[in-house]
């Protein structure tokens, strides 16, 4: 033990906790040196300067700061425990364990990958539900489109024919079925003067769509193309067809009606089964 | 003068040993009996709630880690928590660059025991009684390092005296007490 009046001096500093840096190291090295002098100094100044700082007015301590305090010492007991008990038991080599690691690794990965691959299904098929529901949208559209321009005509149709019934002069004629479609039958209804008719048909049955009907009138015995029409599946019985054609004239100068069955094109003459026929003037 | 800070050595002792058995209820009873007096002496310094718990917390996990750390210097574990909280509060307020404005401080309406801080008990008498007994200038600097929180530098420019006048002067007053 070496006294020093240095350290001696410094005491009542210490004492109060205001002794700092390298004094403050100095000053604690020299005391832990078992200075007895300097020690007893330092016993007698910590008791005095406890004092004066008990005797000091206090702060309010929140508690919450035993709580967070002790609960760091717990936690720093355990994390100790831990690395004790981590530094007592012998370190075996993972030669067992490693390989479940890394299987568990690995079907976390495949694990991972299936379920993208679902996602991806899932979304993919999502968005095919999606287009197909677009595209019957759109075929309900088109279909709406459709039968909305089919009333449209068949109006209009309508409102030619109940002018053209108004309308005078007219001429009728009632057409009866050959042999193969004896059940069928028919009315011609035009005006001479409008160049205006109607067809009107009974039971003709539907056809194939790569055939159609074919109107024909015999007129100075030429077949003159009047009408191509088809029968649909929804119209039951009768079905109504207006007539355009500069060539329906005078009763009289008509020769014969006949419908006949020709291809989706139409015929230059007729040349398919004959369904109907009326002869006028024979 | 004695008190409760100021604990038997064997009592010391047997809390060390328990701290040392990691025993938490411990490290409660000394927190319970000594965080009060800690925080308020880094309350002065820091002048900053959260850095002051920061501090507290520091402290008493030093000695909950580290129990060796507490070397018996012939002061009690009282004394090195108040030495340790103090000094640690000081390097912190240093090292953050916040310092006191010394200048600004009026020395005359200092004073270590307000007219309103009546002793609380016989022994706080005694201690203000005693306090009168040491020169107007040993009271300032206790007053300014222990009730204002200031450094020993921040004294010495206050005073306008050296650190080492201000040492003397400390262990003159202290004798005194």
């Amino acid at each position: 033990m070496n006294h020093d009046d240095k350290y001696l001096r410094l005491c009542g500093v210490y004492a109060l906790g205001a002794l700092d840096g390298s004094d403050q190291k100095n000053f604690e090295a020299h005391i832990q040196s078992r200075c007895e002098i300097c020690g007893t100094e330092l016993a007698k100044f910590t008791e005095i300067s406890d004092v004066l700082y008990k005797s000091l007015p206090q702060f309010h301590v929140q508690p919450e700061l035993r709580e967070r305090i002790l609960f760091s010492a717990r936690l720093a007991k355990v994390v100790k425990s831990s690395i004790q008990k981590t530094g007592e038991e012998p370190i075996v080599l993972p030669t067992v364990e490693t390989p479940p690691q890394k299987a568990k690794s690995q079907w976390f990965v495949l694990i991972l990958l299936v379920a993208v691959l679902i996602m991806i299904l899932g979304f993919t098929m999502y968005i095919k539900s999606l287009l197909n529901k677009m595209d019957e949208q759109r075929e309900f559209q088109n279909t709406q489109q459709s039968l909305l321009t089919k009333y449209a005509d068949k109006l209009e149709q309508q409102n030619a024919i109940v002018q053209l019934l108004k309308s005078y002069p007219l001429e009728i004629i009632k057409l009866d079925g050959s042999l193969s479609y004896s059940n069928c039958s028919g009315k011609i209804i035009w005006n001479p003067v409008n160049k205006v008719g109607v067809l009107q048909t009974s039971n003709l049955p539907t056809i194939p769509d790569e055939n159609v009907y074919q109107l024909w009138m015999i007129k100075d015995e030429k077949p003159i193309d009047i009408l191509t029409f088809s029968v649909s599946d929804d119209s039951t019985d009768e079905n109504i067809f207006l007539i355009l054609s500069k060539e329906l004239g005078e009763k009289n100068q008509i020769e014969e009606f006949i419908i006949t069955r020709e291809t989706r094109k139409g015929a230059i003459i007729p040349s398919g089964e004959l369904v109907i026929s009326v002869k006028l003037n024979p | 003068m004695s008190n409760g800070l100021s604990k038997i050595k064997n009592e010391d002792f047997a809390i060390l040993e328990r701290i040392k058995q990691a025993e938490e209820t411990a490290l409660a009873e000394l927190y319970d009996q000594y965080s009060p007096v800690l925080y308020g002496i880094a309350m002065r310094v820091l002048r900053s709630i959260s850095d002051a718990e920061d501090i507290l917390q520091d402290v008493f996990l030093q000695l909950w880690n580290k129990p060796d750390s507490y070397q018996s210097f012939g002061i009690s574990i009282g004394s090195w928590l108040v030495i340790n909280t103090r000094s640690r509060a000081v390097a912190k307020m240093l090292s953050k660059g916040v310092r006191h404005q010394p200048h600004q401080i009026d020395l005359n309406n200092i004073t270590f025991f307000s007219a309103e801080h009546l002793p609380q008990n016989e022994f706080q008498s005694k201690v203000i009684d005693a306090f009168k007994k040491i020169t107007p200038d040993q009271q300032r600097i206790l007053t300014l390092i222990c009730h204002e929180g200031f450094t020993i530098d921040d004294v010495a420019q206050i005073l306008k005296v050296t650190t080492e006048q201000v040492h003397k002067r400390i262990t003159e007053g202290l004798r005194i007490l």
